[in-house]
């Protein structure tokens, strides 16, 4: 799961990356960009991208179930299209505008909605991921320009030891 | 243009019927898939849910669901009633071509020719009553005829109303053709009629009539007792809709801007005003304005908010897959709502569950709601329910329930209310006021039932168990068991004092429930149910919580005993309910 903490100045849509350089900057735009272009916002935020993408295969196989019922009706009601009983009972040609009218317009739009949402999130999962990836591997790249100087002090060990035998005290100096 | 001889005679309806069934079957689709994404998005845990999707964009992917799912149960609603519509026309074609046939086959050729438009040509020749005899068979051709061209007419309306394929001027005209019956409609209302009156008048309406009354006016329906279960509820999700679409979309912001506006004043020093008498500080008149704006503003959040909550609750279909129907809402006071799950009007059990003090429109969805409670029982009625039987279960908050049970409320912390002195729970008039609803709801489901009437339970917590023993004295309550859980009392001394029979009338209290003092000194609204001597069927009840108060409110926990107890009784099995020893 990939959590970062939304500090006050962050400017909306944008996904919070801590002090992140220009590059790092510029991925995290582009992921909130894609975002916002969904009509997503991003403030405290956490996802855990495998939940969201067997949510978003739940939203295709939704539309898919409902396309299916659809298809079937449409093609139930084709067998009344240009027959006697259309012809004679308005009732009956008002059922076919019905079908038609569901299935290019209502159903459609229905299903659209549910596919939207599905690309939006899973536009959510995978960009949030690429950027955790991103950002874990340019760890190395921009370490060392946080000391132009150069260290001048020891990088801690690791796993750390208990800290009350390695901290300097009483005038010893760590400076090696 | 009507439906002549030929056209009837030659129509085939069996590509129609498979119509109607490929609409019931987008329904059950429908209905499904709204299910699956209140699944994705409704708790914590759930794939879009807060613990896997946190922050703003979380936030708008479920609000989004939320928009969604509303639009496909909406949908569904309406594929259900095509559905309908297209299964009644069917009949009725079917019924009308029956017995033109039948009248046809009865034709007595030496007296009348039948022509291959439907004329009938009497035989003057052997005798001028033949003349007579044919008309008599054209006017039931005629009225055959007549019958079907009204069923195609109420085909289109249906169709034309629930599948959205009308223009707007058709719309129009259905609902100006129909005034003159919403005008007898709200004629009938003043007069108090009675629900049966008003479902016979109903009744005899075409289904056009029906439908132009129900979109040009959903209030003069929506509440009424005697109309049926689905039309109301489209009358109330339309005015719900309607309502919730009256509120200013920057409510919010007007609510912040106001608020930011008076701590402003307040920084600044111009919050009071020292020119008044003695010089004592009063709020300015600006101030005092705002504020009460502010308020204003503040109470219809509030109705927005709580009316939200509803609506989110009876999207999609229950936890039993049955559908909501949303009977009556209101935000009056603290507001009251009425929700069905499962449809009254087809159910062979229908249990009513009256929540106690404290209910109010804005925790009627809650988990620990009306609604909450209720969708409980319909889940247990389904477990413990007999095979093959549907139980309707309504939560139904349609009272002014007390919000206070003590005098300790009365202590706000640095002021008294000394309206809760005397707290309202312990004043059974709004018992007695609800229990008149109640039993005229009852009479109504009694009259829209389409088998006469179902097997009715009225089951009633803490004060709701007052408000159902006083609809149970009344001799034309149409409820047939009565149930107190956790009642401070029926309003009466003894079982035999209801117009229910003591074998119907079951209670019920857990031991250790903050009320079963002061019912078991039968100190306030009669004898306490679960007595010795009362002569009520005493349940058993697991007492489900830490403290007495939360006993209380523990009966729809899981594994409590009282709930398969009260699925037995609401289900038509007393014989296996779990009775407490004497």
């Amino acid at each position: 799961m990939l959590r970062a903490q939304t500090q006050a100045s962050h400017s909306k849509g944008t996904i919070p990356c801590p002090d992140p350089p220009l590059a790092m900057a510029a991925v995290c735009d582009l992921s909130a960009d894609l975002l916002a272009a969904q009509g997503f916002t991003v403030g405290d935020f956490s996802i855990s991208a495998d939940q969201v993408r067997a949510g978003v295969e739940l939203l295709f196989s939704a539309s898919e179930a409902i396309y299916n019922a659809m298809n079937s009706l449409a093609s139930d009601t084709g067998g009344l299209e240009g027959s006697a009983e259309a012809a004679a009972f308005a009732g009956i040609a008002e059922c076919i505008q019905a079908s038609q009218i569901w299935e290019s317009e209502y159903i459609a739009l229905h299903r659209l909605d549910i596919e939207d949402a599905a690309m939006s999130a899973a536009v959510s999962a995978e960009s949030s991921e690429e950027v955790d990836t991103y950002v874990s591997s340019m760890f190395d790249q921009y370490a060392d320009s946080y000391f132009p100087d150069g260290r001048n002090a020891p990088a801690p060990e690791r796993p750390a030891p208990n800290p009350s035998v390695v901290m300097p005290r009483d005038g010893e100096s760590v400076a090696m | 243009m009507g439906i002549t001889y030929e056209d009837l005679s030659g129509a085939d309806f069996a590509r129609l019927e498979t119509v109607g069934e490929s609409w019931m079957k987008l329904y059950q689709v429908l209905e499904e898939q709204a299910a699956e994404l209140i699944g994705i998005k409704d708790k914590d845990d759930a794939a879009f849910g807060i613990d896997n999707w946190d922050g703003q964009s979380g936030e708008a992917a479920r609000e989004r669901l939320r928009d969604i799912v509303f639009g496909i149960d909406e949908r569904s609603a309406a594929a259900r009633r095509v559905s309908v519509a297209i299964t009644v026309a069917v009949e009725e074609f079917i019924a009308a071509q029956a017995e033109l046939n039948d009248i046809i086959g009865g034709i007595d050729p030496a007296r009348a020719t039948l022509t291959a438009t439907g004329s009938l040509i009497p035989n003057t020749a052997t005798g001028t009553e033949n003349i007579y005899y044919a008309e008599g068979l054209s006017s039931r051709i005629a009225a055959v005829l007549e019958q079907a061209t009204q069923a195609d007419d109420d085909l289109k309306a249906a169709i034309g109303t629930w599948a959205e394929t009308f223009s707007e001027s058709e719309r129009l005209a259905m609902i100006s053709q129909a005034s003159d019956e919403a005008e007898e409609l709200q004629e009938l209302l003043d007069s108090g009629a009675t629900p049966e009156q008003i479902n016979d008048w109903w009744n005899g309406l075409s289904e056009s009539e029906r439908l132009g009354i129900l979109e040009g006016n959903p209030a003069l329906i929506a509440s009424v007792d005697g109309i049926p279960t689905d039309t109301r509820d489209a009358a109330n999700r339309s005015l719900l809709e309607t309502q919730l679409n009256r509120y200013s979309p920057t409510l919010d912001s007007d609510i912040a801007d106001l608020e930011a506006q008076l701590a402003e004043m307040e920084a600044n020093g111009e919050r009071y005003d020292y020119s008044g008498n003695l010089s004592v500080p009063m709020n300015s008149p600006e101030y005092a304005a705002l504020s009460a704006q502010l308020e204003e503003l503040k109470a219809e959040r509030d109705d927005r908010d709580a009316l939200t909550n509803l609506q989110d609750a009876i999207a999609g279909p229950a936890s039993t897959g049955q559908e909501h129907y949303l009977l009556h809402f209101d935000t009056e006071d603290d507001g009251g709502a009425i929700v069905s799950i499962g449809n009254p009007d087809t159910a062979t059990n229908t249990g009513i569950f009256v929540p106690g003090t404290y209910s109010a429109l804005d925790n009627f969805g809650d988990l620990g709601g009306a609604l909450g409670r209720a969708d409980a029982m319909a889940d247990d009625a389904k477990t413990f329910g007999v095979p093959g039987e549907e139980t309707a279960m309504i939560a139904w908050l349609d009272y002014d329930s007390p919000q206070s049970a003590s005098p300790l409320e009365a202590f706000e912390g640095d002021s008294w209310d000394l309206s809760k002195l005397a707290p309202e729970a312990g004043d059974g008039k709004a018992a007695e006021d609800g229990a008149q609803t109640l039993n005229q709801f009852i009479n109504g489901l009694d009259a829209t039932h389409r088998d006469g009437g179902a097997n009715t339970t009225i089951a009633g917590h803490s004060y709701g168990g007052l408000l159902v023993g006083e609809a149970a004295q009344d001799p034309n309550t149409g409820a047939d068991q009565l149930i107190g859980i956790a009642a401070p009392g029926f309003g009466v001394d003894r079982a035999d004092e209801l117009a229910i029979d003591e074998e119907n009338v079951w209670a019920t209290m857990a031991e250790g429930d903050a009320i079963a003092f002061p019912a078991g000194e039968s100190v306030i609204h009669g004898n306490d149910p679960t007595g010795e001597n009362f002569g009520s069927n005493v349940f058993t009840s697991t007492p489900s919580g830490a403290s007495g108060g939360e006993i209380h409110g523990g009966y729809w926990d899981d594994e409590n005993a009282a709930r398969k107890n009260m699925a037995l009784i609401i289900t038509g099995q007393p014989s296996k309910v779990d009775q407490a020893s004497e």
